[in-house]
């Protein structure tokens, strides 16, 4: 009898704790993996909030590409050009990343382009060989350190001659004359500068060209880089990293080209070519600052390839 | 009676895991944790030698060749699989975990960086440099440090598994012990109550379990004395030491790709170099690790001080030339393979050496932990079958007595 009672006690509290354990929370069919969207990478050494290059108004030098006149052709000893005759070479200072005045030519691995050339024309005339020069390539923001510090005895790059910079360093006179242009990606919306406004634009760190994005109203939002090069990366594909913070996903990149005036310093010898040359661009559609008569303006983006590559033939003519 | 026979369960009970625990531990230390880091460590280097060869192949430019290319994809293959065996192995450890999940993300993209590149190059158009330096930076900045934390993480748990291994058994000896002074005290209860002094069943029951201490004795000093000469720190520093010298490599090449602009290389590759061979070239990981060397991996080890030397000084003329306007000697000086000078053929020895003497190092590690493994087997059987002696020799001794009642 006691047993029997044991037993069904038993057997009710088994079947109480069977549905108790049926009667638990939901659960629901999950995933182990997290899934985030992919992150495309930045590029080194890029800056998100750059330090923009500040115009100096008590730097006013008056015309700033006015040069200093050649006293002869003469090579007094002791002067720069006896010690680089003496070293048997010359040391310049290059861009290696930017097609058609300084980049390497992937093919071959030698170094190509307008600047090269001028610096090989100026290897010619000081040392009577073209092939007498050792090229380092510099990114735009050591240009005006390396000559200070000796490591380059010229730069030969894409660099606006003003007043700021001749501080520090000397330049020859004007060889290339070009404008400075923007670029965006095809089909994009943007129709003049003011349009940037708070989107991000980028440009090399330390180049006049941040100085006059920064002086737009409303300024874009400044991503500086080592090479132009890399800017190009960045319009193709937008990055989506999270440290990203002002990229709208829908926005179309926008870079800023700095094909600008090409000049290079050397104390004598300046070779006498002007050819010009419009922007580095797939389109160009404004003038932002233009220093010659050349323009390629609203959609001229067939025209400025035209153009560009004409002129690229009648320099490589000229040797 | 029943006292002692419950003891003598839970005694079986707890020997039986224990000895078993440890051997399985044992076997999976030297079938699974040491090869998954080893191939961790693998995986880490194909990644870097990934980015080096990236930087021979832009280098030569058209003079690249067929096996380069080869090598780069080779390398990035590894990947995968790699980090699939890893996450096999991770055992819920959510570091491990967050790792794979950048180098899983990570490799495809730096891969489509790299052919982005390739393709550019092939067009001649110098964008793809810029591709090539965009990789190259993902590469060093985020797949590279989370290849090396997880390497660092299966080490760790090599090392950690050893000690494991190693830990003296408490609960099991304890257990034996008391189970052993129960049943001494039995047989001198038995000897005061009813005056007999042997009784064949607690005899044999106390036989089983000293015998059982003896051969467990034996097999833990054996089994703690081989894994304590399975030393994983010398396996880590030799895959230290060769992660070291090819990070210097790469940095020696991008010097070359950087064109004169490659001081931040220069000054990784004088930090490597000297972490590797130390500042006079006879200290430094490489020394150390040849110092406490025997066997195999001493042989290996023998050539590697050499090639270590003449891959510094073939790094030193290179620097010279280029410093000095020669940049396409340089280059060819630092890649063409089987040139004398050439700091190639110099590193592909070092490497070389490094890696047979990891090899041998890693066969000596898993044979003293095979042989640790080796000592412990049949013990899980061992003490079943002795439990159950100890248990029927208790029983059928203590009958007897309690028939004498009846």
């Amino acid at each position: 009898m006691m047993r029997s009672r044991i037993l069904s006690v038993l057997s009710a509290c088994l079947v109480a704790a069977t549905v108790a354990a049926g009667c638990g929370a939901d659960v629901a069919p999950g995933s182990m993996v997290p899934v985030r969207p992919a992150e495309r990478p930045l590029p080194g050494g890029v800056k998100l909030d750059p330090e923009v290059p500040k115009e100096n108004k008590d730097n006013d030098c008056g015309d700033p590409t006015a040069s200093l006149a050649p006293s002869g052709t003469s090579v007094p000893s002791g002067s720069t050009m006896d010690e680089i005759r003496k070293r048997g070479r010359l040391i310049a200072g290059v861009d290696q990343n930017t097609y058609l005045f300084g980049f390497r030519n992937p093919t071959t691995g030698e170094l190509e382009g307008f600047d090269i050339d001028i610096v090989r024309e100026i290897a010619e005339r000081l040392l009577g060989d073209r092939s007498k020069v050792q090229f380092k390539a510099l990114p735009a923001s050591q240009r005006i350190d390396a000559l200070k510090d000796g490591s380059v005895d010229l730069v030969a790059y894409t660099m606006t001659v003003t007043c700021e910079r001749r501080k520090d360093v000397e330049f020859s006179s004007v060889y290339f004359e070009s404008g400075q242009r923007i670029l965006v990606a095809k089909g994009s919306d943007y129709k003049k500068v003011s349009d940037l406004g708070n989107k991000p634009v980028c440009a090399p760190a330390e180049s006049t060209s941040l100085t006059n994005l920064a002086k737009e109203d409303p300024p874009p939002d400044l991503i500086a880089v080592d090479d132009l090069a890399d800017c190009l990366l960045l319009l193709r594909s937008p990055p989506t990293t999270r440290s990203w913070r002002a990229w709208p996903s829908r926005t179309r990149a926008c870079t800023w080209s700095a094909s600008s005036s090409a000049r290079s310093r050397t104390r004598s010898a300046s070779p006498r070519a002007t050819p010009t040359w419009s922007a580095t661009s797939t389109r160009c559609w404004t003038t932002f600052e233009t220093t010659n008569g050349t323009s390629c303006t609203a959609s001229g983006s067939s025209r400025c390839w035209v153009r560009r590559s004409h002129r690229r033939r009648s320099t490589g003519e000229r040797g | 009676m029943a006292g002692l026979l419950g003891l003598m369960a839970v005694l079986g009970f707890v020997t039986v895991t224990t000895a078993n625990t440890k051997s399985d531990a044992t076997w999976e230390l030297a079938e699974q944790h040491e090869p998954t880091a080893a191939d961790v460590q693998r995986l880490y280097r194909a990644l870097s030698e990934a980015d080096a060869t990236a930087a021979s192949t832009f280098l030569a430019a058209q003079n690249a060749s067929i096996e380069l290319r080869k090598r780069y994809e080779d390398d990035i293959a590894v990947a995968g699989p790699t980090i699939g065996l890893a996450a096999v192995d991770r055992a819920g450890d959510p570091r491990v975990a967050r790792e794979i999940e950048v180098i899983g993300r990570q490799v495809p993209v730096y891969a489509g960086l790299v052919e982005a590149a390739r393709a550019n190059n092939l067009q001649g158009l110098p964008i793809g440099a810029a591709y090539l330096r965009e990789a190259s930076h993902l590469m060093r900045t985020e797949i590279l440090p989370a290849a090396e934390r997880l390497y660092d993480i299966q080490t760790e748990r090599v090392a950690q598994e050893r000690d494991d291994a190693m830990r003296f058994p408490y609960l099991a000896a304890g257990l034996l012990l008391i189970t052993l002074i129960a049943l001494v005290a039995t047989q001198i209860y038995l000897w005061r109550s009813f005056g007999r002094r042997l009784n064949v069943g607690m005899l044999i029951a106390t036989g089983a379990l000293v015998v059982g201490l003896i051969w467990s004795s034996v097999a833990f000093v054996l089994h703690a004395s081989n894994a304590q000469s399975a030393e994983p720190e010398r396996v880590a520093a030799l895959a230290q030491a060769r992660i070291t010298a090819l990070q210097a490599r790469a940095n020696e090449l991008l010097t070359l790709v950087a064109r004169g602009n490659g001081a931040q290389y220069e000054d990784q590759f004088d930090k490597l170099t000297t972490e590797l061979a130390g500042k006079d070239g006879s200290s430094g990981t490489l020394a150390t690790a040849r110092e406490g060397a025997e066997g195999e991996v001493a042989a290996a080890l023998a050539n590697t001080a050499g090639a270590t030397r003449s891959w510094l000084e073939g790094y030193r003329e290179v620097r010279e030339l280029d410093n000095n306007g020669r940049y396409d000697e340089a280059v060819e000086r630092a890649i063409t393979e089987g040139a004398t000078g050439s700091t190639a053929p110099a590193f592909a020895q070092l490497d070389a050496g490094l890696e047979r003497a990891l090899a041998a190092s890693r066969d000596q590690f898993v044979d003293d932990i095979v042989a640790a493994a080796r000592s412990l087997t049949l013990l899980t059987t061992g003490w079943a079958v002795l439990t159950v002696v100890a248990a029927g020799g208790v029983a059928y001794g203590l009958r007897q007595r309690l028939r004498e009642y009846r």
